[in-house]
């Protein structure tokens, strides 16, 4: 049995030692970019890689949900870590040009985005829109003789106790998104009157937005109010769920890239923007089971999204939405309105 | 005749004086606590208790007044005392049955018991919902029934028991193999049977270390953020609260002021502790034991009662850890079963650089924790160097303080200048080993003083510097205590979620918050197979790396 | 305090191994037998390994044996847990319990059996005032000094009326004044209780002056059994006479065989043994002779002639190491019984005294 002495041991001592005096992995060299991603880990890394192969441009990323992306980024402030934000929803984006945190970019490929998916002075451009949907299990509603609920009002039915399942507004995009939208649509008072009826029917508010994917599609509960793209992917995964959308219409987002301030690597990350409106950096979104509305027209539409490229959409108050102080407002009242009551 | 004359002329302090070079790295020690303890410690308290630029206790003072945030607190103290009473009473029956009940296949018991300690807590929430969830396997596959029970305080209590309690239960068998067997043999004799040796004799001798137990699961329930986040929807601890307002409404004062709430009740508890543990010393008395060989009751009841025991938490926690395998070798655990070996490949391909970094780091927090803890420990236990004890209360702390607590710390300390360590692997290392240095200190303190001190002084007397001490006569001696502290400080470092949560960077990615984000996702095959292959990491680490080391390692030369 | 009618003790064929992790097993007792008459006090004596207290720890049912009875008034004890044999054991340690008071511990295996209060209140103050412990009642163990601790672990055994009381070494852990005097406290008491009482040591003193009998051990087996003088006088063997006291070994022949003894040759000289210090003696044999059974005369005077080599002043005591043509033997005598002082050097002459001698065969021991 090899014996160790101690000076081997003090060697492995130096060599941890040393391991940790080892600098930040080259970060902030030329040709180098720092990314944070806002989609699943599985097409989050197929943009990073397409942007890399694109452009040679090396690429290090990191997954964040909203919340996670802008606390991080407010917290690195005076030591910004990375260059980019990409798909992450608008209102969150308003929140860090807000901070000012955010520097404007207009891009060439910009001309090619609608007007209403990008920011006439290039704080933010959008990429790609996605809207709520109802996500039904299939042996659920078959167990239970139910429809697949068509309005937001169906989703406050007695049949459906305990059966809802949605991103808690305080941690989730969609949550927030939810709430939103409803408030919106229905206005403050009679909106969180719903509410309050949606919440009797709610089993949990689940941290991420996407959680509810799992929950619906395992049938753990019935339904799940998820952006769309999440429940296509897990459609497209081999859950049993069915998409409905309610009737009233319904609320998006639109999922932009932006610059940081201070971004360490500008050039590539004015190279990252533009590769991110091209038709061929929107695609890898769907084919890779991310199914998003691509915001440039020609960019290819996937099959499981086309049916639902007219969908009835709501006018959506990004900016009202996107007000850090309304959106503190609206999710301290969630909190102690409607959590604080659950048992 | 050198040597000689070098004794005889007087040395006023010959620890002192004669110990220069090991002297000289005290500040230095003192100086990395001051950084990575007390500092982001300030820095977070001046967070929470300014508004405005001013000082104020407004923040805290405003969460306590909302009913919501009183709720919130009272969840995570119900959640503490729950987990620290069922997990107690967990773990004294399972040590008991491993100490005094003369059953087979104690090996393996001790095995699975360990087993939790060495995985991320967070599995026990996923394991969990796969088997008790509303749809889960047992629940609603075996039994029918479509219960929410799971999410909320009974699922986060089963989750945090089933995670914590084999630490008290390691706790627990070191009291129980250490207590003077011949009180229990003295009782035995004059005619009580095992059950009464028990509640007479043996438990109120460890009432203290009952206690500790206690106190310790109390702190881990509340320091939880794994499980709180993925189980506990409807029902809000503070530990999750902190990270839903920072990460949620980006709200970092009102976070630091959360953070603040939950140190309060921790830190008492530690005090409470420490003040128990030097009160209640008389559980150490037996010192001069006759005879180590406890009794092994035989009667059997007691056998079969303790194998049915010991065999029902084996077969829950074998459940779990069945149904993560389960999970990661099938399509879509629950849907499609499937076998499959895509969620291993992409476990090592796409998490790989979040696998070699977390060994590599949670390698050099071993390194440094070791030494350092090491060092430290002699400073306490062998000198008389000013200050020691706040070096050791210093060092100590962050056993009182819960990991997201550390992480928020260090999240706000080290992201401006002068200390700008954001992003880079330093601040992780720290966190690592900030969070484990304590038990460095403790094990390093502890096996000094099987060491008597008589060594200590012939090595002086004979011209031996303290560093020569140190390093040719105690760290031989030493070796299983430093080993062991080095490879607690790795498995700690490589299964904490809650204290590196706010340090994580694009560079330096970490599975534990990788296989939350997975679970969050719903990618619950990737984040099973993440899981297996951590753990079984952690395993070949912890038995390989003494079995290479050699035997001097494993058992050391101490008496 | 007294017990009831005391109870006879047999041991019969007791076997006992340890096994070690490796699978091995190490013998620690191999077919011990031994009767313990009712009231006796019977030391099982032996150096450290010897297997006594494992006997012990079997009688009290601590240790489960191998093979063998165990026998109290001819009732089997060996299916018995130890909390149903009743047996009283003193603990080297006193393994006191620290979070009682000396009250509490006293009384434990009454409140144990449910006795009633009051009697538990007549009882431990009986017992406590046998040992002079009355004003110590509140108190912790770690508030007493060893002496006092020993007294509290006896009471301990005594009050429950044991039908056999076990010490195993209770003294080793008192100074050396302190052990003296427990030691003739401990046998007045025996004999006023009258318990049945199996006492283990390896300190040979100890057991010289407690015992009725004693038994030497010696890797897990009885190498002698009888009473202190028995043992001391006429040892059945070499080990023995070695392992109590100190003895000077030379090497004899038997030269005659007459019907009261034998006549042997040692130091050049011829002696004789009576009948019962030489069993089975013939041949080549070894001599047993006491340091103290020999006493210094002038040169020219006594038995024997030699020099002294060496010698060692103790106050009480001096001894001497004597060469006699080639052989050293040692001698130790009363100190200050002679005006002149010996030094090393001085030729002395030395007297035997005969009836003291024992003969072992040379053969056994190898």
């Amino acid at each position: 049995m090899a014996q160790v002495t101690r000076r081997q041991f003090t060697g492995m001592m130096l060599a941890g030692a040393a391991a940790t005096l080892v600098p930040q992995r080259d970060a902030g060299a030329a040709g180098k970019i720092t990314l944070y991603l806002g989609p699943p880990e599985k097409t989050s890394s197929a943009i990073a890689q397409g942007f890399e192969k694109k452009t040679g441009v090396k690429t290090t990323h990191l997954r964040l949900s909203a919340g996670e992306a802008i606390n991080r980024i407010r917290a690195e402030r005076n030591n910004p870590q990375a260059s980019v934000l990409y798909g992450i929803g608008l209102p969150s984006m308003l929140t860090l040009k807000a901070d000012d945190l955010l520097v404007p970019y207009k891009s060439p490929e910009a001309a090619a985005i609608p007007a209403g998916y990008r920011d006439p002075d290039g704080w933010w451009t959008g990429t790609d829109v996605d809207f709520i949907g109802i996500a039904s299990n299939k042996k659920f509603l078959q167990e239970k003789g139910l429809k697949a609920p068509r309005t937001w009002e169906d989703l406050t039915k007695p049949e459906l106790k305990g059966q809802v399942c949605i991103g808690n507004p305080a941690t989730s995009g969609t949550g927030y998104t939810f709430l939103t939208t409803i408030l919106q649509l229905m206005g403050e008072a009679k909106g969180w009157e719903y509410v309050h009826r949606f919440n009797a029917n709610v089993a949990q508010y689940t941290r991420s937005g996407i959680g509810p994917t799992q929950l619906v599609g395992r049938g753990e509960v019935g339904v799940g109010i998820l952006f769309a793209h999440d429940i296509l992917g897990s459609i497209d995964q081999g859950f049993p769920i069915e998409m409905s959308l309610p009737d009233e219409g319904t609320g998006y987002d639109l999922f932009c890239a932006v610059i940081l301030k201070g971004a360490p690597e500008m050039e590539e990350a004015k190279r990252f923007i533009d590769w991110s409106l091209t038709p061929e950096s929107q695609e890898i979104l769907a084919a890779t089971g991310y199914f998003d509305v691509p915001t440039n027209p020609k960019a290819k539409v996937h099959d499981l999204v086309k049916p639902y490229v007219n969908v009835k959409l709501i006018n959506y108050d990004f900016a009202w939405a996107g007000n850090s102080k309304i959106r503190q407002q609206l999710v301290d009242k969630f909190q102690k309105e409607i959590l604080a009551g659950r048992k | 005749m050198v040597q000689a004359t070098g004794i005889l002329i007087a040395r006023p302090r010959p620890g002192l004086r004669r110990g220069r070079a090991l002297f000289s790295l005290y500040p230095l020690l003192v100086l990395g606590l001051a950084l990575f303890v007390v500092y982001p410690l300030g820095m977070l308290l001046a967070q929470a208790v300014q508004a405005d630029g001013r000082l104020s206790a407004g923040t805290v003072l405003g969460l306590l007044r909302e009913s919501y945030y009183r709720a919130v607190l009272l969840n995570t103290l119900l959640l503490g005392v729950s987990v620290a009473g069922l997990g107690t009473v967990l773990a004294t029956g399972y040590a008991y049955a491993m100490t005094r009940v003369a059953m087979p296949g104690k090996k393996f018991f001790h095995f699975v018991a360990l087993l939790p300690t060495i995985s991320p807590p967070i599995l026990m929430a996923l394991s969990l919902i796969l088997l008790y969830g509303r749809r889960g396997l047992i629940t609603n596959g075996l039994l029918g029934l479509q219960s929410t029970l799971l999410y909320g305080f009974w699922g986060l209590t089963a989750a945090q028991v089933l995670a914590y309690f084999p630490f008290a239960y390691l706790l627990l068998l070191n009291l129980f193999r250490g207590l003077d067997a011949s009180l229990e043999e003295a009782a035995w004799t004059m005619g009580a049977h095992p059950g009464k040796i028990l509640t007479t004799v043996t438990l109120p001798l460890l009432i203290p270390g009952l206690a500790s137990a206690v106190l310790l699961l109390f702190s881990y329930s509340f320091a939880d953020l794994g499980n709180p986040l993925l189980l506990g929807g409807d029902y809000p601890v503070l530990a999750a609260q902190i990270y839903l307002t920072i990460i949620g409404l980006y709200d970092m004062p009102r976070g630091a002021a959360l953070a603040l709430i939950l140190l309060f009740p921790v830190t008492l508890v530690f005090f409470a502790h420490k003040r128990l543990a030097e009160r209640a010393a008389f559980a150490s008395i037996g010192g001069r034991a006759s005879s180590m060989r406890h009794p092994q009751f035989r009667h059997p009841a007691v056998r079969i009662g303790g194998l049915l025991f010991c065999g029902g938490v084996c077969l829950l926690i074998l459940l779990q850890y069945a149904t993560v395998l389960g999970g990661a070798v099938t399509r879509l655990f629950g849907i499609n079963h499937t076998l499959t070996l895509k969620h291993f490949a992409s476990a090592l391909t796409a998490s790989r650089d979040a696998l070699v970094d977390t060994i590599g780091l949670a390698a050099a927090a071993s390194a440094v924790s070791g030494v350092a803890g090491l060092l430290i420990a002699y400073f306490v236990a062998r000198s008389r160097v000013p200050g020691r004890g706040a070096l050791d209360f210093v060092a100590s702390l962050p056993l009182a303080i819960p990991g997201t607590v550390v992480g928020l710390g260090f999240a706000i300390a080290f992201n401006r200048p002068p200390f700008l360590l954001t992003g880079t692997a330093l601040i992780i290392v720290a966190a690592f080993v900030v969070r484990s240095i304590p038990y460095s200190i403790r094990s390093g303190v502890a096996a000094l003083r099987q060491v008597d001190v008589s060594l200590d002084e012939a090595s002086t007397s004979m011209g031996a510097t303290s560093f020569q001490t140190l390093w040719r006569v105690i760290l031989p001696l030493l070796r299983p205590a430093v080993l062991a502290g080095m490879i607690f400080t790795f498995t700690r470092s490589v299964t904490t979620l809650s204290a590196v949560i706010f340090v994580v960077s694009p560079h330096w990615a970490l599975v534990t918050p990788t296989i939350l984000s997975q679970m969050d996702r719903g990618d619950v095959g990737e984040a099973a197979a993440l899981s297996v292959v951590l753990i079984v990491l952690v395993l070949l680490v912890i038995h390989g790396v003494p079995r290479l080391l050699g035997r001097d390692w494993r058992e050391g030369t101490a008496a | 305090m007294s017990t009831g009618t005391a109870k006879a003790l047999e041991l019969r064929g007791l076997r006992k191994a340890y096994r070690l992790p490796g699978g091995r097993s190490v013998p620690a007792v191999r077919d011990f037998s031994l009767r313990v008459e009712p009231g006796e006090f019977v030391t099982l004596l032996g150096p450290s390994g010897s297997g006594k207290t494992t006997v012990l720890r079997t009688l009290a049912g601590l240790e489960e044996p191998d093979a063998g009875e165990i026998l109290l008034d001819g009732v089997p004890l060996t299916p018995l847990p130890p909390h149903q044999r009743h047996i009283g054991l003193v603990f080297q340690n006193y393994a006191l319990f620290p979070h009682l008071t000396v009250f509490e511990n006293v009384a434990y295996s009454l409140r144990i059996r449910r006795t009633p209060d009051v009697r538990i209140r007549d009882e431990v103050e009986a017992a406590l005032k046998t040992l002079g412990l009355e004003e110590l009642a509140s108190r912790l163990p770690g508030q007493l000094s060893g002496g006092q601790q020993q007294r509290v672990a006896l009471a301990r055994a005594l009050v429950m009326h044991p039908d056999l009381l076990l010490f195993d070494e209770p003294l080793s852990n008192l100074d050396a004044k302190l052990r003296f005097q427990v030691r003739s406290e401990l046998r007045r008491l025996q004999k006023r209780l009258g318990i049945t009482a199996l006492y283990v040591t390896h300190d040979q003193a100890e057991a010289m002056s407690l015992s009725d009998r004693i038994a030497v051990m010696r890797d897990g087996r009885v190498e002698q059994v009888g009473t202190p003088e028995a043992i001391y006088a006429r040892p059945a063997t070499l080990f023995v006479a070695d392992f109590i006291g100190r003895v000077n070994i030379l090497p004899g022949r038997v030269v005659d065989r007459g019907g009261s003894g034998v006549t042997v040759e040692a130091l050049d000289r011829r002696w004789n043994v009576a009948a019962d210090r030489c069993p089975g003696a013939a041949g080549e044999v070894l001599v047993l002779l006491r340091p103290e059974a020999v006493g210094l005369t002038e040169a020219g005077q006594g038995d024997l002639a030699g020099t002294v080599e060496e010698l060692e002043y103790r106050g009480d005591q001096t001894e001497y190491r004597i060469q006699i043509g080639g052989v050293h033997v040692v001698v130790v005598e009363s100190s200050p019984r002679r005006t002149r002082r010996i030094v090393e050097g001085d030729r002395v002459g030395l007297r035997v005294f005969e009836d003291t001698l024992h003969i072992l065969p040379a053969q056994r021991e190898g």
